[in-house]
């Protein structure tokens, strides 16, 4: 106990508080911009790091860690480019609040929900986190494979009106994703002898493209308004106490499927998002509401979110192993400053690791601040005329999808899938599921074949192993109810549609 | 109008004897310089080569700026790097990828379109086992493997890369064969202590820490001398096999290059890895400095790299 | 939207067969005791045309409903010329520099998205071009292309 209140006394010294208030100001920027991720910021922070210490170090960081989530919903609620890839669920309910005139009270949810989810996911970091490492090490190649195809299977309930159309979009989402060297062998496929190819579809610049290009177009061809205007006051930022209640369901899932999805090495915080906003919205009372600008439907995803950020340091702590690119570079970190990360890191560190605690607190705590004391500033950014707005977006897009490797071939599959896009939106596509696909094919097969080398060749390692045998068949109900569903409930032609309808 | 061209076009001839003559080797270096690196942002390749750009800049006297040009097994960055002009001020942070990534032959060109200036040191790739693993030593391990062919399952970073290409010199050297998996880098670690393969060939600073924890042991390294922070453990020269692999780490340019440069380039490096805030980044990151100019680097390069193109002939792994 | 279907639905047939062609022609090198690397592409390649048939059934038989679609050719035009717009700003970025360029592409970006204001548009496209060269070449550390001016 006393380490723990002597990391706490250290944490909130006045140059580490700085720190972290640092760190969410970078985050909240960096997350809001497209093309801009955490992972870049991170390292342009490390040389920083050299030279301060250790707790400053990590007050930093994980300032930026938290707050970069928040700020990507941001871009997302407002503007309906998510920020990161995380924030594509939230972009579905939450843009629709904004075209509402509920920009405010939407991230006001997204930023209080963000806060239930990071101070969950701290909790399990501090009470449970050996139990939860020691399960997620049991995620093997036909687990992740399971849990892959489980989230795929979300396709069908993304499928908009139409179901063939979800489904064409998503496979067209996979066949993209086929480009580039085989996973297991390395044969270049479908490359047409671009080395530029081999490496594959980065999903960032398709994320970027797919969402932002559209908004572009159809600003400067047809003169709509990039961000949905609105008279009157911002309401509703605080969030009201009846109404986090009410959330209380979607968060609580939110956070419990982030952290522990977070806490698997190699599974990605995408699927956990996805996942969460997909079962909120089958267990929510106003299935309805869904896609239409519901709360619920920014609360579960923004709370996995963050959810995932504590989850992830999960492994890496109690490990010394990373649950995601972010925490492989606080990985870096904590090698810079001297200390060896792994298991023994809290026998022979554990002030250092309380520090951690109270830093990812107090980053939290600061983003909830900052977030809250700016939205009214953030939501003002409809007063910006289109014809600023969009000549910046598309700069930022440009220079945005450049920067990730530096190369203006990621810029041309940012155009590519803008227009495909563009043209999916024009002949009612879906393209939720497009994304879907893009994030998770190139998982999807690579657990596959693995897990065939594995068990050398019998399929029978999907359904012996519990945990995957348990996701293939959540996947199984999952991908028939919302195709046998409204057949079997032959009600009136209007349920149905509700049913179906998870409109993007 | 007519102003405005006249102004322009002498701003370009301007510029461009600035550009040319940038190129003189005397001037070297005046601009900052880009460093390349063949992974994305937080692995030990980038945060190695962020280190020594750090202190290699301060003798080279500009900035290095380190630009990250990830995929394709480093197929992309050798590329980039293959395309770059050869001024110097476009420099590779390489590694035996460089190897590996060509000798496959993903890219339609060889190792020698580099020329490879300093080699900054290297880590071992050692054969890392579970504590709880039946074999203490690396003796019975390979007993054990004689006795069961194709049933040790030994993961690696990917097909053809150096982690796969390890365990298969041991095969081939002992008459051994194993179960290869490409779990990829980031996989490497949590399914050896998940229990979903038996063994992994990874460098030595990914599994260190979890040496020192006791959740794992390395029985081999198969360096040309033993580790200075695991001198217990034999390397394979110990046992009487010529099976040396290292994980290198250096600069290589564009061949082409002026000599001058690259002597530049070379010396910023060799004090770059002699400062005491390399050798201290690179103890703790259980990497080796052990620094190589061009010629020695080059004698280094050329029979490890006909070595893997022989073993990648011999099994396949070749596209022809 | 009928015929816009139909019409999607051969496309999307089409594209399948091409791909199918592209796997057909993929080299092979393959481990022991997995699938090889032309499985998922069969698998996929398969579901797409499967989907485009139905898609194209589903059409044809459908009644026409009167949610009409089309792609208007003033769109079309105005697509085609933002992504020519863009590629030239790419192209042109790696001679010129990247600010130089920025400004003139700011420029013609702002008067398309309907500023008519010289004053307006000159301010802004500078302002926007530098702050956006700091951020990212200076502060982020990004390698823009600097060409012979900037």
């Amino acid at each position: 106990m006393d380490i723990a209140l002597a990391a706490l006394f250290d944490v909130l010294q006045i140059e580490n508080i700085l720190a972290s208030m640092a760190g969410v100001f970078f985050g909240l920027f960096i997350g809001a911009t497209p093309g801009l991720t955490i992972s870049l910021g991170m390292v342009l922070l490390l040389p920083l790091t050299f030279a301060l210490s250790p707790v400053t170090a990590f007050c930093l960081l994980l300032g930026l860690y938290s707050s970069g989530f928040t700020g990507g919903s941001i871009s997302a609620i407002l503007l309906n480019i998510p920020g990161t890839p995380s924030a594509a669920a939230t972009a579905i309910d939450g843009h629709a609040m904004a075209k509402n005139g509920r920009a405010g009270e939407a991230i006001g949810t997204a930023v209080t929900a963000s806060f239930f989810g990071g101070m969950f996911s701290l909790v399990c970091l501090v009470l449970i986190a050996p139990t939860i490492a020691k399960f997620a090490l049991r995620f093997g190649a036909p687990e992740l494979c399971a849990l892959v195809l489980l989230g795929l299977t979300l396709i069908c309930s993304f499928g908009q009106k139409s179901i063939i159309k979800g489904l064409i979009s998503g496979v067209i989402g996979l066949i993209f994703m086929t480009v580039g060297l085989d996973p297991m062998v390395g044969t270049p496929r479908f490359t047409f002898g671009q080395v530029q190819l081999q490496a594959g579809i980065s999903f960032l610049p398709a994320l970027i493209g797919l969402f932002a290009i559209p908004q572009v177009v159809n600003g400067i061809i047809a003169g709509v308004r990039v961000i949905p205007t609105y008279h009157g006051k911002v309401a509703g930022v605080l969030p009201k106490l009846s109404n986090l209640v009410k959330l209380a369901k979607s968060m609580l899932l939110g956070a419990c499927i982030g952290t522990g999805v977070g806490a698997i090495p190699g599974a990605g915080g995408p699927i956990a998002v996805f996942l969460s906003y997909d079962y909120i919205s089958r267990v929510s009372k106003n299935k309805g509401e869904f896609g239409k600008g519901t709360p619920e439907g920014v609360a579960a995803p923004e709370s996995a979110n963050n959810g995932v950020a504590g989850g992830a340091m999960i492994p890496m702590l109690t490990l010394g192993i990373p649950g995601d690119p972010i925490t492989a570079i606080l990985l870096g970190a904590l090698m810079i400053q001297g200390l060896t990360p792994g298991p023994l890191l809290f026998e022979n560190n554990g002030q250092f690791v309380y520090s951690v605690f109270w830093a990812f607190l107090v980053a939290n705590v600061l983003t909830l601040i900052l977030t809250f004391a700016t939205i009214k500033l953030w939501v003002r950014i409809h007063q910006v005329p289109s014809r600023i707005l969009l000549p910046i977006i598309t700069i930022l897009c440009i220079v945005g999808s450049y920067s990730l490797r530096n190369t203006f071939f990621d810029t041309g599959v940012m155009l590519f899938f803008g227009v495909i896009g563009y043209l999916m939106n024009k002949f009612r596509f879906p393209i939720v599921p497009l994304l879907l696909a893009i994030i998770l094919g190139p998982a999807l097969e690579e657990h596959l074949r693995m897990s065939l080398i594995i068990s050398q060749g019998s399929y029978a390692i999907f359904f012996t192993h519990p945990i995957s045998l348990t996701f293939l068949v959540i996947a199984l109900f999952s991908f028939t109810l919302p195709l046998v569903g409204p057949l079997i409930r032959k009600k009136s032609a209007e349920e149905d549609q509700d049913i179906i309808k998870k409109t993007v | 109008m007519m102003r405005r061209t006249t102004i322009s076009a002498a701003l370009a001839i301007i510029a461009a004897l600035g550009i040319l003559g940038s190129a003189f080797a005397a001037d070297y270096p005046a601009k900052p310089v880009q460093m390349l690196i063949p992974f994305g942002a937080g692995g030990s390749a980038d945060s190695m080569g962020r280190m020594i750009a750090k202190t290699a800049e301060k003798h080279l006297g500009q900035n290095i700026v380190a630009v990250n040009k990830p995929g394709a097994g480093g197929g992309i960055m050798l590329t980039a790097l293959h395309e770059a002009k050869p001024d110097g001020y476009t420099i590779g942070w390489g590694s035996t990828g460089i190897l590996t990534a060509t000798n496959i032959g993903n890219v339609p060109f060889k190792h020698d379109v580099f020329t490879h200036v300093a080699r900054v040191g290297f880590s071992g790739m050692p054969i890392a086992v579970r504590a709880d693993a039946p074999w203490n030593s690396f003796e019975e391990f390979v007993a054990y493997a004689k006795e069961n062919p194709n049933k040790i399952k030994i993961g690696n970073a990917g097909t053809g890369s150096a982690t796969h290409l390890t365990p298969i010199f041991i095969e081939k050297e002992l008459g051994l064969q194993f179960i290869h998996v490409p779990l990829g880098a980031k996989r490497r670690v949590p399914s050896l202590l998940g229990g979903e393969v038996e063994a992994i060939c990874v460098p030595l600073p990914e599994v260190a820490g979890q040496v020192q924890a006791g959740k794992a042991k390395v029985l081999v390294i198969p360096s040309a001398e033993r580790d200075p922070g695991f001198p217990d453990v034999p390397t394979m020269k110990d046992f009487g096999y010529d099976v040396v692999i290292e994980l290198f780490r250096g600069i290589s340019v564009p061949k082409g290059t002026p000599d001058a440069i690259v002597a530049k380039i070379e010396e910023a490096f060799k004090k770059g890895a002699q400062d005491p805030e390399f050798i201290e980044f690179a103890k703790k990151n259980s990497f080796n400095i052990s620094f190589m100019g061009m010629d020695e680097f080059n004698n280094y390069v050329e029979p490890m790299d006909t070595k893997i193109a022989m073993v990648m002939e011999e099994t396949g792994l070749k596209k022809n | 939207m009928r015929k816009a279907n139909i019409i999607i639905s051969l496309i999307l047939l089409g594209f399948a067969s091409f791909y199918a062609y592209l796997i057909a022609n993929l080299p092979a090198r393959d481990l022991p005791n997995t699938l090889g690397a032309a499985f998922v592409p069969w698998v996929l390649a398969g579901i797409l045309a499967g989907l485009s048939v139905i898609l194209l059934i589903h059409s044809i038989f459908a009644a026409n409903g009167n949610q009409k679609v089309s792609l208007p050719g003033r769109e079309l035009l105005g697509i085609t010329f933002l992504l020519i717009l863009i590629a030239s700003y790419i192209k042109l970025m790696e001679f010129f520099g990247f600010v130089t360029v920025s400004i003139v592409f700011l420029t013609i970006l702002t008067w398309l998205a309907g500023s008519r204001k010289p004053v307006e548009i000159a301010a802004f496209s500078v302002t926007t071009a530098i702050l956006v060269y700091l951020l990212f070449h200076k502060f982020f550390q990004v390698q823009l292309p600097t060409g012979i001016f900037f």
